[in-house]
């Protein structure tokens, strides 16, 4: 949503209409007839982003050239470099164009362009005020072309030539359009707003001129801010935006014009320096506004990272154990750990120790069933690292050598019942009936 | 108009550069307020660890401590009054008296990876049963003790004698050993 304003330079008075222009809506704020002096009270408190000016000067040259049919790029630099080739005396000057259409002459297609010269002395002296007020003029549109930009936008069975009369009180502006390119435009005086006698003559002759000097023979006449205007002009109401008063067509057609239908940058006639200057400071502009938000992000990532600070410096404040306190904790600790490396050696050799397979403890678990005829003769134990080894010799008196075996098996699994022994060799001599029994034990 | 033009675009400029030198100043601060805050993160966590460490060391020590206190109640009321030697002879000399054997040979006192270590074997008469587990629960009562240790190599239990004066006899080996001298804080 942006703010417009358009000024008109007008031969009696200075015309400005402001309005609020979205992308979908156009409504008219406010519309001002001023004078000189006037314009710059308004420019000093009027709150617009941007001006779009247009202007009718009575010195400004509107001319109709031929150039090749070229890229749409190169049309600018070369309706320039023609300009200024067939006007070397001219002063410096901008131009705003507008491509007719293409036709064939002498078998050569040729495209016609019709231009507008604008000397840049008076768009120095149009644009000072808005300079001294640091206001942007976003365009400079002579005001045949933007009445152009109404008449053809407005939809209508008008013919492609075309005679419009643009009444401004004292002063008509007579403009010969052709495909909605301003070829002619004569500016005749007038005695009072409205179409009289001599002014409808004026009309006639300019059509008559329009045909016998540039071959041109306009199809109707249309007066575009005129109600009821007399013959020879045709009824033309121009299609009128929702936000704006129906009436305001009769004094700011111009303004409507420009809001209503935008003209393309080639219709521009702002001086190059000046819009060099000016996108130097929108640059400008654009970067400052930049790095405030990006301050301003900043500074709101300060004030949040205090706040976190403070928090974690109250945090802090709670954690922190007295300088006391730790070094009482820390000086406990570490005489404790000393007397406890001091005895850990100790220790690990009383686990060592402790930790050894006990003889007296084996035999304190072993337990024998009362067997028949099993005597024990000897019994040895002994420790070998981490294990206890047992032997036991003796002898079982049986008939049989299957009984002795028998008793001797049972005595094993006796022996085997003890927890963490493991039985060997068992050994009965038949002679005798000796027998002897090896076992390991390992807690 | 282009010299108008210019004085505005210089001091749009000089605008420009006084918000440039205030978001580079801000900008700095920022980092240096960044960085602090980092610090103080790892202050905090490192303050965490500490308070808890501080309760952690505050159990360690008591642990140390009671380790230590259990440890001394196993050293006999001797310990750190006499040497490793006369405490390793004091329990075989103990041993001696309660194993009332019929032959005791006590090997001459040896340094050995840091102990002090006196070999022995004992030959016993085993007369009834009553004597066996005597002599075993004794044997493993004494095992239990600690500085010195008494260690059981081996024990050999034989029949002897005649077939009609069949006697049982014991015959052990063992060893009594004591660490070197350490010093132990009483």
């Amino acid at each position: 949503m942006s703010l417009l304003a358009v000024v008109s330079y007008d031969a009696d008075a200075i015309r400005i209409v402001t309005a609020q222009k979205t992308r979908d809506s156009l409504i008219c704020k406010q519309a001002l007839t001023l004078t000189d002096d006037e314009l710059e009270g308004f420019l000093s408190q009027d709150q617009s982003k941007a001006y779009l000016i247009t202007v009718n000067p009575p010195d400004a040259l509107y001319e109709t050239i031929s150039i090749p049919p070229v890229d749409d790029k190169l049309i600018a630099r070369i309706v320039d470099a023609e300009l200024k080739r067939t006007h070397p005396e001219l002063p410096p000057f901008s131009i705003g164009f507008q491509v007719i259409g293409d036709s064939v002459q002498d078998g050569r297609t040729i495209r016609r362009v019709a231009c507008c010269l604008m000397p840049d002395e008076l768009l120095n002296m149009l644009l000072e005020p808005f300079i001294r007020h640091n206001k942007s003029v976003r365009m400079i549109a002579a005001t045949p072309h933007a009445l152009a930009g109404l008449v053809i936008n407005t939809p209508s069975d008008l013919p492609d030539t075309l005679l419009c009369a643009y009444d401004e009180g004292e002063r008509k502006t007579l403009l010969v359009l052709e495909n909605g390119a301003v070829l002619f435009t004569r500016q005749v005086p007038s005695e009072c707003r409205g179409w009289n006698t001599l002014d409808r003559q004026n009309v006639t002759m300019t059509i008559d001129y329009c045909f016998q000097t540039l071959r041109v023979r306009p199809g109707g006449a249309i007066a575009i801010n005129s109600e009821d205007p007399p013959p020879p002009f045709v009824a033309f109401e121009p299609i009128i935006p929702s936000g704006f008063p129906a009436t305001i067509i009769n004094e700011y057609p111009a303004q409507l014009a420009l809001l209503a239908y935008p003209l393309p940058a080639s219709q521009d006639l702002r001086p190059a320096a000046y819009c060099s200057a000016l996108r130097e400071q929108d640059l400008i502009k654009i970067t400052s506004l930049g790095f405030v938000i990006a301050t301003a992000l900043v500074i709101l990532l300060l004030i949040v990272h205090g706040f976190l600070i403070t928090a974690m410096q109250t945090d802090l404040n709670s954690l922190r154990q007295p300088p006391d306190l730790l070094h009482s904790v820390i000086t406990t600790h570490q005489k404790a750990m000393e007397k406890r490396t001091a005895v850990e050696p100790l220790i690990s050799i009383l686990n060592s120790q402790h930790a050894e397979p006990s003889i007296p403890g084996l035999l304190a678990t072993l337990a024998f069933a009362p067997l028949t005829d099993v005597t024990i003769g000897s019994m040895t134990a002994k420790r070998d690292k981490d294990a206890i080894g047992l032997s036991l010799t003796g002898t079982i008196p049986k008939p049989s050598l299957a009984g002795a075996q028998s008793q001797l098996e049972a005595l094993g699994a006796q022996l085997s019942a003890t927890n963490g022994m493991t039985l060997g060799n068992r050994i009965l001599d038949p002679k005798n009936n000796k027998f002897s029994v090896e076992a390991t034990h390992k807690p | 108009m282009i010299a108008a033009m210019q004085r505005q675009t210089r001091q749009k400029l000089i605008k420009l550069g006084i918000i440039l030198i205030c978001f580079t100043l801000l900008a700095s601060l920022l980092s240096v307020v960044i960085r602090y805050k980092e610090m103080l993160a790892r202050t905090i966590t490192n303050q965490k660890t500490i308070f808890q460490n501080v309760g952690r060391m505050r159990l360690a020590a008591k642990d140390a401590d009671k380790t230590v206190a259990d440890f001394k109640s196993l050293l006999p009321p001797a310990y750190g009054t006499h040497t490793p030697e006369w405490l390793v002879y004091s329990r075989i000399d103990d041993l001696k008296s309660r194993l009332q054997a019929t032959e005791m040979v006590i090997k001459a006192i040896e340094n050995k990876e840091g102990m002090v270590a006196v070999d022995f074997s004992a030959t016993l008469p085993l007369r009834d049963s009553g004597t066996y587990s005597r002599i075993i629960n004794l044997l493993g009562n004494q095992e239990t003790l600690a500085f010195p240790f008494v260690s059981v190599r081996s024990v050999q239990v034989d029949q002897s004698g005649s077939e009609t004066q069949q006697a049982l006899k014991l015959v052990m080996e063992g060893v009594v050993q004591m660490p070197a001298p350490q010093e132990v804080s009483q």
